[in-house]
């Protein structure tokens, strides 16, 4: 049992501080970066404009202020109430979504071609003129906090929220976009119109628009609404790229009454611009992608039933984030599915895929290239995510043709370069005592820990080992056992 | 010549138009033709669903659909997903609801030929061992883990249809009772399929870049021969009318008050179903909408969402929220109780009225800018309704609705002794 509550305490680094450092690079005039993909026929306008300046802005102690920024831009105006804003846009049959991403934050909306000039109205009116009341902030700060703890009652979600804190935990990456119980405290309303201020900036700026407009009208439009916003860029963000420690590390999440098991495995990533990026993903494909025919699905569902579903993937960046395999097994198989996943991990970082698999694969995954275009609002959000994550130009476009010139040596290698299974971080949210720990056995885990599933992420090497009584695995050979 | 089979075109959204062929043995096909991607979406939907599972048997419907990704006489297991995955296939899914079952897939272009051969061929040939049989059957016993078990909203959602229905099969859940499960047997499954899986029971819906007389005339050669399986659904059991409110209350791992509501509805064909469709708008859609400004904006809740579901029989009139951390669901239900009374007595205004039907001309275009989502309405409205020009009709009616007609429907509807409400609070 964790005996000390060790964590970290952050301190709170003023937003000004931050502020005042991106102010000295402000002065660079960059201008925005405009995408329009007009379409003749189209009823609809898809609008995204996305700023790069994401949650990897939040000051340190004080995670989802970029978050809640974004959130506030829709609880009134200069002009608009909250309700009036809301009453005006409803009216229009039109719709303003969020995203809040770490490197980007970003404002999507739809509407008939007929109604654009009174959504760009809205737009620019939120963008440029947010009211930041006070009584809307605790109205907003409020929601987060209890969708935080509607978030516990959810197994999936809490468990994939804390595998990616702990596994992450001290790099910048780790630090949740939406913020924490104890975070979302630190933050005040000044801290809202301080991170507006300066990281809503025109030249931080990507916008775009696909379907029924008139292309020169709407590219005078959104200058005039980005004049508005103040000139130039918070300059570069870029967050650090994760340190994966050697070793296989478990954490138990403790939840009562469970008859299943969340399985969360981590292993190192790879971020978007790595050469190996799309010899990876054929490599995946293979592994655990969105296949029937993937590895892990044939042997976790398919032969043994284990699970409804088994999967791996990329969280990929600008820097590379995590590998992750995802698994929901019954209590009884819950290590053994486990086992079974690492246990087929390591053989594919051992030796790599097969010649026919790697030609499956890459004739799955070129045929599917088709679909990144198959709607105008998947055509617009390529484009935006190009120019945000700094991307090729046209690296969607080149997907296919990029896929298509990959070898079997070529694969093979990135493999051998980038599938580490010596690394690996994996988080069970579950009923410990019903997992039967001791009787399966740990052996191949070089640290083990236990928590409560509804306890603040810390730093797991401030915390005691667990220890698993039977099968003679002391506190030393938990600590020490080989993988 | 022999007719191969029998022509329709209807007027479908803006100036397109849908293709509908009836073949002779029962299949519908429809095809709706655009070229925004050099792809397609094919899709089989059948006509049955758990609402036509005897009882002690829940489930089997859905754990059959799981059953039809296994092999067929001519291809093993593993066959027709590596087949599809290999073409390039997305979104190769099937799902199950009260009322149907249907089998997704998207392509590209010049795949037609091969999910036609593969989908004709489980459609007939399907061959099912025991080992294959008790390992999915694992599966969905995982599935049915995940969904309801260890999610309180799942077993939320089961309790309400519990509640609300006491005749009628919609009462039981579609994944079906884990006692049901596990006492199903292969022989089970091959009853079912060879009673409900036929020509005569499916559509077949088909939305992308390909033309319509060569989609007709490929899935003549390879459907052309299936014969009619000639089964009917068996009648379903009448639900007694409901005379009192019913409420149950969870005691659930969650950590902040939940509630859903069903109040009776008639089926989806009713005429009334328009006017509760943009009732269900009026009062959740947006931030300006009356429960999101009741108990979203109040302080309440966090969450607030109503929904009609148009089905083969009577259903339900959803209504949903989460509380805040601390707050009562006892609170939330009172206001709910206060906007209804207040809609009922008044009804809504001709801006709420225009907002809505606003709201809906976006959302039909964007609802249906893809293929998945084109072939999902059409199959759907097309055994529900029983024929997918009583959708399209819908979608004229709210144009010409008007407020008396909304604020009838709520008056005969939103009535107490006809809602059931499971609250979920913290153990």
């Amino acid at each position: 049992m964790s005996k000390k509550k060790t964590a970290k305490k952050f301190k709170s680094k003023p937003v000004k501080k931050a502020a005042k450092k991106a102010n000295a690079s402000a002065k660079k005039p960059t201008g925005p970066r405009m995408i329009f993909l007009p379409e003749k026929r189209g009823p609809l306008v898809h609008l995204e404009l996305a700023v790069v300046n994401g949650s990897l802005r939040d000051p340190i102690g004080k995670e989802g202020v970029a978050s809640l920024t974004l959130s506030m831009l829709l609880r009134g105006t200069g002009k608009k109430s909250s309700t009036e804003f809301h009453r005006a846009l409803d009216n229009l049959g039109a719709e303003i979504h969020l995203g809040k991403y770490k490197e980007s934050q970003r404002i999507y909306g739809i509407c008939l071609s007929e109604k654009l000039p009174q959504l760009l109205d809205l737009i620019e009116e939120m963008l440029a003129q947010p009211a930041f009341s006070e009584e809307e902030f605790q109205k907003v700060r409020d929601q987060v906090r209890s969708s935080l703890m509607d978030e516990l009652g959810s197994d999936d979600d809490i468990a994939d929220r804390r595998f990616q804190e702990y596994m992450l935990w001290g790099n910048s990456y780790g630090r949740m976009t939406s913020g924490s119980l104890e975070s979302l405290e630190r933050i005040t309303v000044a801290d809202l119109r301080e991170f507006h201020a300066t990281y809503f900036r025109s030249g931080d700026f990507v916008v775009g628009a696909s379907g029924g407009f008139d292309k020169k009208k709407l590219e005078a439009r959104m200058r005039v609404m980005l004049s508005r916003l103040p000139e130039g860029s918070a300059g570069a963000m870029e967050g650090d790229a994760p340190k994966f420690a050697a070793g296989r590390s478990i954490l138990f999440l403790d939840k009562p009454n469970r008859t299943q098991a969340q399985l969360y495995i981590g292993s190192p990533g790879i971020s978007f611009h790595d050469k190996d990026y799309f010899a990876m993903l054929i490599a995946n494909h293979v592994f655990g992608g969105s296949s029937f025919s993937a590895r892990l699905m044939k042997e976790v569902r398919e032969k043994r039933g284990w699970s409804y579903g088994c999967y791996s993937w990329y969280r990929s960046g600008k820097q590379p984030l995590y590998f992750g395999m995802h698994a929901v097994p019954s209590n009884k198989d819950a290590i053994p599915a486990l086992k079974l996943m690492l246990s087929l991990f390591q053989d594919y970082g051992k030796k790599g895929i097969t010649k026919a698999e790697f030609e499956f694969a890459k004739k799955s995954l070129v045929s599917q290239s088709a679909f990144l275009q198959d709607s105008l609002r998947k055509r617009l959000d390529n484009k935006v995510t190009e120019a945000v994550l700094g991307l090729e130009k046209g690296y969607y476009d080149l997907y296919q043709k990029r896929l298509s010139k990959l070898t079997f040596a070529q694969v093979q290698g990135a493999i051998k370069r980038n599938v580490d299974p010596s690394k690996i971080f994996a988080v069970v949210l579950g009923s410990v005592e019903q997992l039967e720990l001791a009787s399966h056995g740990t052996k191949g885990f070089s640290k083990l820990w236990k928590k409560k599933f509804d306890e603040p992420a810390s730093d797991l090497r401030e915390s005691d080992p667990y220890i698993v009584a039977s099968r003679g695995i002391s506190s030393k050979a938990v600590s020490n056992a080989e993988l | 010549m022999k007719k191969q089979w029998k022509y329709t075109r209807y007027p479908f959204l803006g100036d397109t138009h849908l293709d509908r062929f009836d073949f002779e043995n029962g299949l519908r096909l429809f095809v709706s033709e655009n070229k925004l991607a050099p792809v397609f979406s094919y899709q089989t939907w059948f006509d049955v669903g758990s609402r036509d599972e005897e009882p002690g048997k829940s489930g089997l419907a859905h754990l059959f659909e799981h059953m039809m990704f296994k092999g067929t006489k001519s291809r093993p297991q593993g066959v027709f997903d590596r087949t599809m995955e290999s073409a390039g296939a997305r979104d190769l899914n099937a799902f199950t609801s009260t009322d149907y079952t249907a089998y997704v897939a998207s392509l590209p272009v010049k795949e037609l030929e091969l999910v036609a051969e593969l989908e004709s061929d489980r459609m007939t040939g399907l061959a099912l061992t025991k080992e294959q049989f008790e390992s999915e059957l694992e599966v969905v016993q995982n599935e049915r883990k995940q969904v309801m078990e260890n999610n309180p909203e799942g077993q939320m959602y089961e309790e309400l249809q519990r509640l609300a229905f006491s005749a009628h099969a919609y009462g039981r859940p579609v994944i079906g009772y884990e006692p049901d499960l596990t006492a199903m047997t292969k022989k089970d499954c091959e009853e079912f399929y060879r009673a409900y899986y036929a020509p005569d029971r499916a559509v077949i819906c088909v939305s992308g870049s390909v033309p319509a007389e060569k989609v007709a005339k490929t899935v003549l050669k390879y459907y052309g021969k299936i014969p009619a399986s000639g089964k009917k659904n068996p009648a379903p059991k009448i639900e007694p009318t409901q005379k009192e409110e019913r409420v149950s209350v969870l005691s659930l791992p969650v950590q902040v008050e939940k509630a859903y509501f069903g109040y009776k509805i008639p089926e989806g064909r009713h005429a009334d179903q328009v006017a509760l469709s943009v009732l269900s708008m009026a009062l959740s859609t947006g931030r300006s909408s009356r429960l999101y400004r009741a108990v979203v904006e109040s302080g309440i809740c966090i969450d607030v969402g109503a929904s009609v579901s148009g089905s083969k029989d009577p259903a339900l009139f959803y209504l949903s929220f989460t509380c805040h951390s601390g707050r009562k669901a006892e609170e939330a239900v009172d206001a709910i109780d206060r906007v209804v009374a207040d809609v009922v007595k008044n009804g809504i205004t001709d801006e709420e009225l225009e907002r809505v039907k606003n709201k809906l001309r976006t959302e039909i275009h964007q609802g249906l800018s893809t293929n998945p989502a084109v072939a999902r309405f059409i199959g759907q409205h097309e055994l529900v309704l029983g024929d997918v020009r009583f959708a399209l009709n819908e979608i004229e009616q709210i144009e010409k609705l008007e407020v008396a007609e909304v604020k009838r429907a709520a008056g005969q509807y939103l009535r107490k002794e006809q809602r059931s409400i499971v609250i979920g609070k913290p153990q």
